[in-house]
């Protein structure tokens, strides 16, 4: 009996601890951020930074703003001036999907703010449109440079600033301990999407306001990453259109071009944006008296000019990083590799519009994954600069972005309703 | 647009099943209160399983029916280096069992069982991290085995069956639909038949020494099933779906038992149970519209074995007392442990008593589990993109049996 006894006791011991999760697991130490205090992190900029995706800018995809994501891998808290889905307005949804193609719709509710009474500047000040000039200057939907030099107020200033200063002054406010400035964008990006008919930012007038800027950031003592401005006719915005007409046989429309003539273009040298979809579906483009305007098409002519404004931009913002000891992220090398497909966490990326998944439907913002590509370029900056050691944001792990999915009309292109791309803020 | 399609297909990329660790080997409870050291015992109607040679022990006709429930108890702590800890839905299984004998003369006894020897399921949060893997996972089987078995001597029995299997399979998981949002419900459900067969040989070299043998055989089952996968109205046309065929192919499984009456009332009993798993090398599930692809995940398990050891006491006359205690390894490489089946080596203690009132007797038997904590670094599971499945299992499994068994 005694044997039976001593192994119903092991036994009710045994019972006892046995339905316990034994496991003496050592949860992640925190990141080393190495020479970084992330206490007070800023970011600066335009609808890149605010994390503005599919023609809006909505909580869903703020959650994957690239200050969120490095804040998240850090472990720090970061404020945003969060707006509920759907959004500020006009977000592009995927209404139907088939064999051949897309069909877009636009969605016409918008959401409400949820941290307008945060008492103090937010993390991300980044307001979708900025241009460099506002990071300084603008205050307001009516003073930002483009209601003062294009009468167009811009309302998201008044969103993100709330009247409490600029971007730099609010962002000098939080005394800041590292701060990221991606902008510049919009000084060439406005002038690109809108074939060359809206001016840009002279390189000259941008290497002063940046350099000015620079000076701002450097005395708050903060680290301070800049990044440069990708080479924008990389994107599906511009390179849709043409391929997929050239698929279809159709290798050249009627144009007018940025230097005034009208003459059949080619598809694949001219750039022809998604905005040029709805007026090619209209019959335009197949004559010389029923030609697309120049809004729709980056010439050739023009877009050497962009390349080389752009070229210009970066060698200015490469040569003040470098003078003040800014950490530099090269945007402009990203895109480019990504033109020839990336392979990320196991996934393919490519710069394809829709299935590419680098691209939302706007077809200039990056998809929540994309932005997450992004961030990691920050991280790897601030990492190797400043011996830390942030992990990378793993991309499969942050979920898909095109809201929903079919149907192309004329020559296989996607359905975008008209208008629908008019008021994009980049 | 032709890259949607190929969206869609990485749909059906994950591990798809994951059931042939399930085998269960609970179907008796007197055999389960002696730690299922009953190879050399079998003297009761579930010798069926056991060893079908024992079957000549029992007299007269003799119905037994019963179930074990089976209550298993998992979490995982990861994917690393997170620790966060998710808690597998807890269920109850059963599995039943129904043998009956007859005895046509002193040698021959004849004998029908039916039980689930192949089972089980895990089932996570439909929002768990691992929901592009596993949701839910079921997979049983039905054993119809008629037996045969034949007195030699005084001294050596042998016992043959033949299996008649159904078995049904269910897998449930989550697609991911990027670069679109949301995600797609994926469901493979299937049943399908197999055939087997068993034998087995019980010895009694000298007084109170018994030593027995028993082989089961593979089993393939050959599933025939639908694929359902839905998801968002837009991306249905890209959602495979459609009938799909698969085989799993049961392993084979050699006892060898000793038992040996130390006592007039004391009986203890040893075994040693070799699985042949290693012939799980993969899974393919293969659609019958050529559309969609054929999937295929590797597996490449290695045999195992159990070790059982037991005793039975008879304290009062009507009373009968057991115990017993089981090692059971494992035969998933680390590399492909996931949450459809997370496996780890076993230790058993069982406990079990018998009463007998007339030509009734009741069993009862408790099993208690403590499956080997098993932190997987170097899985080939992946949860999302290329992300290995890495993290800590930790699994106990509470089990209840019981019998009625009565004698003409």
């Amino acid at each position: 009996m005694k044997k039976f006894l001593s192994i119903i006791i092991i036994f009710v011991v045994l019972l006892a601890i046995g339905c316990e999760d034994r496991s003496e697991l050592a949860p992640p130490a925190p990141p080393s951020t190495g020479d970084v205090n992330f206490s007070k992190f800023v970011t600066l900029g335009n609808s890149l930074t605010a994390a503005y995706q599919n023609g809006a800018l909505y909580e869903s995809s703020q959650m994957y703003s690239i200050g969120k994501l490095i804040a998240d891998q850090v472990g720090v808290p970061f404020e945003q001036p969060i707006v509920a889905d759907p959004g500020t307005g006009g977000r592009l949804e995927v209404e139907a999907l088939t064999a051949t193609g897309i069909k877009i719709y636009t969605n016409p509710n918008q959401g409400q703010p949820k941290n307008l009474n945060l008492n103090r500047p937010y993390n991300n000040l980044a307001v979708p449109g900025a241009f460099l000039y506002d990071v300084a200057n603008a205050t307001s939907s009516t003073t930002c440079y483009s209601y003062v030099f294009g009468g167009q107020q811009n309302p998201l200033f008044d969103l993100v600033l709330r009247g409490q200063g600029s971007m730099l002054t609010q962002a000098k406010a939080l005394n800041p301990t590292v701060i990221t400035l991606w902008i510049g964008n919009n000084d060439i990006l406005g002038h690109a999407t809108s074939g060359a008919t809206i001016p840009y930012t002279p390189p000259t007038n941008f290497a002063f306001l940046y350099n000015a800027l620079a000076n701002e950031l450097a005395n708050t003592g903060a680290k301070v990453v800049v990044a440069n401005i990708p080479d924008v006719t990389a994107i599906p915005f511009f390179t849709t259109v043409g391929p997929t007409l050239a698929a279809q046989g159709i290798n050249a429309v009627w144009a007018v071009r940025g230097v005034g003539d009208t003459i059949p273009v080619s598809v694949m040298t001219n750039y022809l944006t998604l905005r040029a979809i709805d007026l090619l579906n209209q019959g335009k483009g197949l004559t010389k008296s029923n030609p697309l305007p120049s809004s729709v098409v980056l010439d050739s002519l023009e877009a050497l000019n962009v390349k080389n404004v752009i070229n210009e931009y970066n060698t200015t913002i490469s040569a003040i990083a470098s003078a003040k000891g800014f950490g530099l992220v090269n945007a402009n090398a990203l895109l480019n590799s990504a033109k020839s497909g990336l392979t990320v966490n196991g996934i393919k990326f490519t710069t394809q519009y829709v299935t590419g998944g680098l691209f939302s439907l706007d077809g200039v913002h990056p998809t929540s994954r994309g932005y997450a590509i992004i961030a990691n370029e920050f991280i790897k900056v601030i990492n190797q600069k400043w011996g830390a050691n942030i992990p990378l944001i793993n991309v499969a792990n942050i979920p898909g972005s095109l809201i929903l999915v079919k149907g192309f009309a004329k020559f296989g292109l996607p359905v975008i309703p008209a208008g629908a791309l008019d008021n994009l803020l980049f | 647009m032709k890259k949607l399609l190929t969206i869609a297909l990485l749909v059906f990329t994950h591990t798809i099943i994951n059931a042939g660790g399930f085998q269960v080997n609970e179907h008796g409870s007197r055999a389960m209160g002696m730690g299922g050291a009953f190879i050399a015992v079998a003297n009761d109607p579930s010798a069926i399983y056991f060893n079908p040679a024992g079957l000549t022990q029992l007299k007269g006709i003799n119905f037994m029916l019963g179930a074990t429930f089976i209550a298993p108890r998992t979490t995982f702590r990861g994917p690393s280096p997170s620790i966060d800890e998710h808690k597998m839905v807890r269920q109850i299984f059963y599995p039943i069992n129904l043998y009956a004998s007859y005895q046509v003369n002193d040698k021959l006894t004849v004998g029908l069982g039916l039980n689930n020897p192949f089972g089980l399921g895990t089932k996570w949060p439909e929002d768990w991290v691992g929901r592009f893997m596993a949701t839910e996972t079921r997979l049983r089987t039905f054993f119809f085995t008629p037996t045969l078995s034949y007195k030699i001597s005084e001294g050596i029995s042998v016992g043959w069956g033949l299996d008649f299997v159904y078995g049904q399979v269910l897998l449930k998981r989550k697609a991911d639909l990027s670069p679109f949002a949301g995600e797609a419900n994926v469901k493979l459900e299937g049943s399908g038949t197999g055939f087997g067969y068993r034998f087995g040989i019980l010895a009694k070299p000298f007084k109170d020494f018994s030593v027995g043998f028993s082989y089961r055989g593979d089993v393939k089952i050959s599933f025939d099933g639908t694929a359902e996968t839905t998801g968002p109205a837009q991306l249905q046309g890209n959602l495979p779906n459609g009938d799909v065929t698969t085989e799993l192919t049961t392993p084979q499984n050699f006892n060898f038992g000793v038992a040996y009456r130390v006592m007039p009332k004391l009986l203890l009993a040893a075994s040693l149970q070799y699985v042949t798993w290693s012939s799980y090398k993969d899974l393919k599930v293969n659609f019958v519209d050529p559309k969609w692809p054929d999937l295929s995940s590797p597996k490449n398990w290695f045999d195992s074995y159990i070790v059982r050891f037991g005793g039975e006491y008879n304290l009062l006359s009507y009373l009968d007392v057991r115990a017993g205690l089981i090692y059971d390894k494992n035969p998933i490489r680390d590399e492909y442990v996931d949450p459809t089946l997370p496996d780890s080596d076993r230790l058993g203690l069982t406990l079990g008593a018998g009463y007998k009132m007339n030509n009734l007797t009741f069993d009862l038997s408790y099993m208690f589990l403590r499956v080997a904590e098993r932190t997987i670094s170097s899985s080939k599971v992946y949860y999302s993109g290329n992300t290995p499945f890495n993290g800590t299992y930790n699994t106990t499994t509470h089990l209840f049996g019981f019998n009625v068994t009565y004698n003409f």
